[in-house]
């Protein structure tokens, strides 16, 4: 009788161990992901070094490469600042290179090595086997996904700040329905009823571009009517506006 | 009594020896039954996801998974879409369950962190990551939900947001509200993106 007492006292602390192993787990394991922290983000640090866009919402295509963002899109820095309802980005492959570079690809005959191999990785190298630095060389030859187009539609109103330490200046607006953002030309060009204001005076055109690279200067193309307080008065120079 | 006391010892073996291999230690995996079903609690979950074509589109990661039916519960998911044929899981560097999960860099990193990150052997493979805090997996339809706050990481641009929706198997992936992205445009064309040229010290930003 006192074996079968021992015996059902081994077997009951076995099973209340037992009875205990998710906790056991939760413990044990718990501790693994104390490097995921998210929380330790705070606004002003993110807004420091970077312009950042805010939406409503966003839809990010990576099949098509395709980024869009909904909704009371802002885009906002020290100098300019671009509104719509909506702004779509275009990736595309390109040689130029990329911040930080593009994916490894597989290596077709790695891979059939691969399999045979046991998946062992050396210090050094990655799990097909190559060595680090040549994966580096790699990507430097291989084709990069950068931007290449943005657009922005909806009620897009670009706004370039006028110059702090210029008293009498002021802030340039262009308003229009449609903007496209072509990353090569470093070009924006606004479509549908362009209108380009500063203080009392409005240009209405054909189009408003926005020369990114020569300081954003901005130009209407074809401009029909000039709009100075009460008085306006026509126009048929082909192109117009300034700095 | 001999026969019967011989029973009883033969049966407490069975239950000692059942109950010590479910102690086996370091097993990521344990079940429990609940009143209204089962469901099991895994551990260091990766659940890899092939195409037609024996491909690895993406993997999904979860430091915990509870699955329930076609459910599965994650907590710290990670989304890693992978780019390029890969056919075997051997091919990629898997997030090693002995590390720490990486954490998501901040919006607005600078270079040398976005470098870091991208060229580390568990990314190198990568399109892009989706982590979150927590997030629902549907094995069936292959959609992974949240209502958590979501970190979504490219080379090309970061967005950060309130839940999402990814639809894995198209890639794609929608953010609910709250959305704040950073581009990484081309070197020349961060202009749009930072103050005009006229500031002394601007292209010392990026």
């Amino acid at each position: 009788m006192t074996s079968h007492f021992r015996t059902f006292l081994a077997v009951s602390g076995v099973l209340a161990a037992a009875a205990f192993q998710p906790a056991l787990h939760a413990q044990g394991f718990g501790g693994m992901f104390s490097g995921f922290s998210m929380n330790g983000v705070t606004q002003e640090e993110e807004e420091e070094t970077s312009t950042v866009i805010t939406a409503s919402a966003a839809d990010i295509d990576l099949e098509h490469n395709v980024i869009t963002l909904i909704g009371d899109v802002v885009v906002d820095d020290q100098e300019n600042k671009i509104t719509c309802n909506k702004m779509t980005i275009y990736l595309e492959e390109d040689a130029a290179d990329s911040l930080v570079g593009t994916a490894d690809k597989p290596d077709e005959k790695a891979s059939a090595n691969k399999e045979e191999k046991p998946a062992v990785v050396k210090p050094g190298e990655d799990r097909n086997g190559k060595d680090a630095k040549e994966d580096d060389k790699d990507d430097d030859d291989e084709a990069k996904k950068n931007i290449s187009k943005i657009v922005c539609s909806g009620d897009v109103v670009y706004m370039k700040r006028a110059k702090p330490d210029d008293p009498n200046g002021q802030d340039q607006i262009a308003m229009s329905d449609q903007a496209d953002y072509d990353a090569r030309k470093e070009i924006i060009v606004m479509t549908g009823n362009p209108v380009m204001m500063q203080g009392a005076n409005k240009m209405y055109g054909d189009r408003i571009e926005i020369l990114i690279k020569d300081g954003n200067r901005m130009r209407v193309i074809n401009p029909k009517v000039y709009y100075t307080g009460d008085s306006f008065l026509s126009n048929n120079t082909k192109s117009g506006g300034g700095r | 009594m001999g026969l019967r006391a011989r029973k009883i010892h033969a049966l407490s073996l069975l239950i000692l020896t059942a109950a010590l291999c479910c102690l086996r230690p370091g097993t990521p995996i344990s079940a429990q039954d609940i009143s209204s079903g089962s469901y099991t609690v895994l551990k260091r979950y990766i659940y890899p996801r092939y195409n037609g074509d024996s491909e690895i589109q993406y993997l999904v990661y979860g430091a915990t998974a509870i699955n329930k039916g076609s459910l599965i519960y994650l907590t710290t998911p990670m989304i890693d879409i992978v780019d390029g044929s890969y056919t075997s899981i051997r091919q990629i560097d898997t997030i090693d369950a002995k590390d720490p999960y990486p954490a998501p860099y901040k919006l607005g990193s600078e270079e040398k962190i976005l470098r870091r990150f991208w060229t580390s052997t568990h990314h190198k493979h990568s399109q892009a990551w989706i982590f979150a805090e927590k997030a629902t997996f549907d094995k069936s339809t292959n959609i992974l939900t949240s209502d958590d706050p979501a970190y979504f990481r490219s080379r090309q641009l970061d967005a950060d947001g309130i839940g999402f929706d990814a639809f894995n198997d198209r890639k794609f992936i929608h953010i609910r509200s709250n959305v704040r992205v950073v581009l990484r445009l081309r070197e020349k064309a961060l202009k749009i993106e930072e103050p005009a040229p006229s500031t002394s010290n601007k292209g010392d930003k990026q």
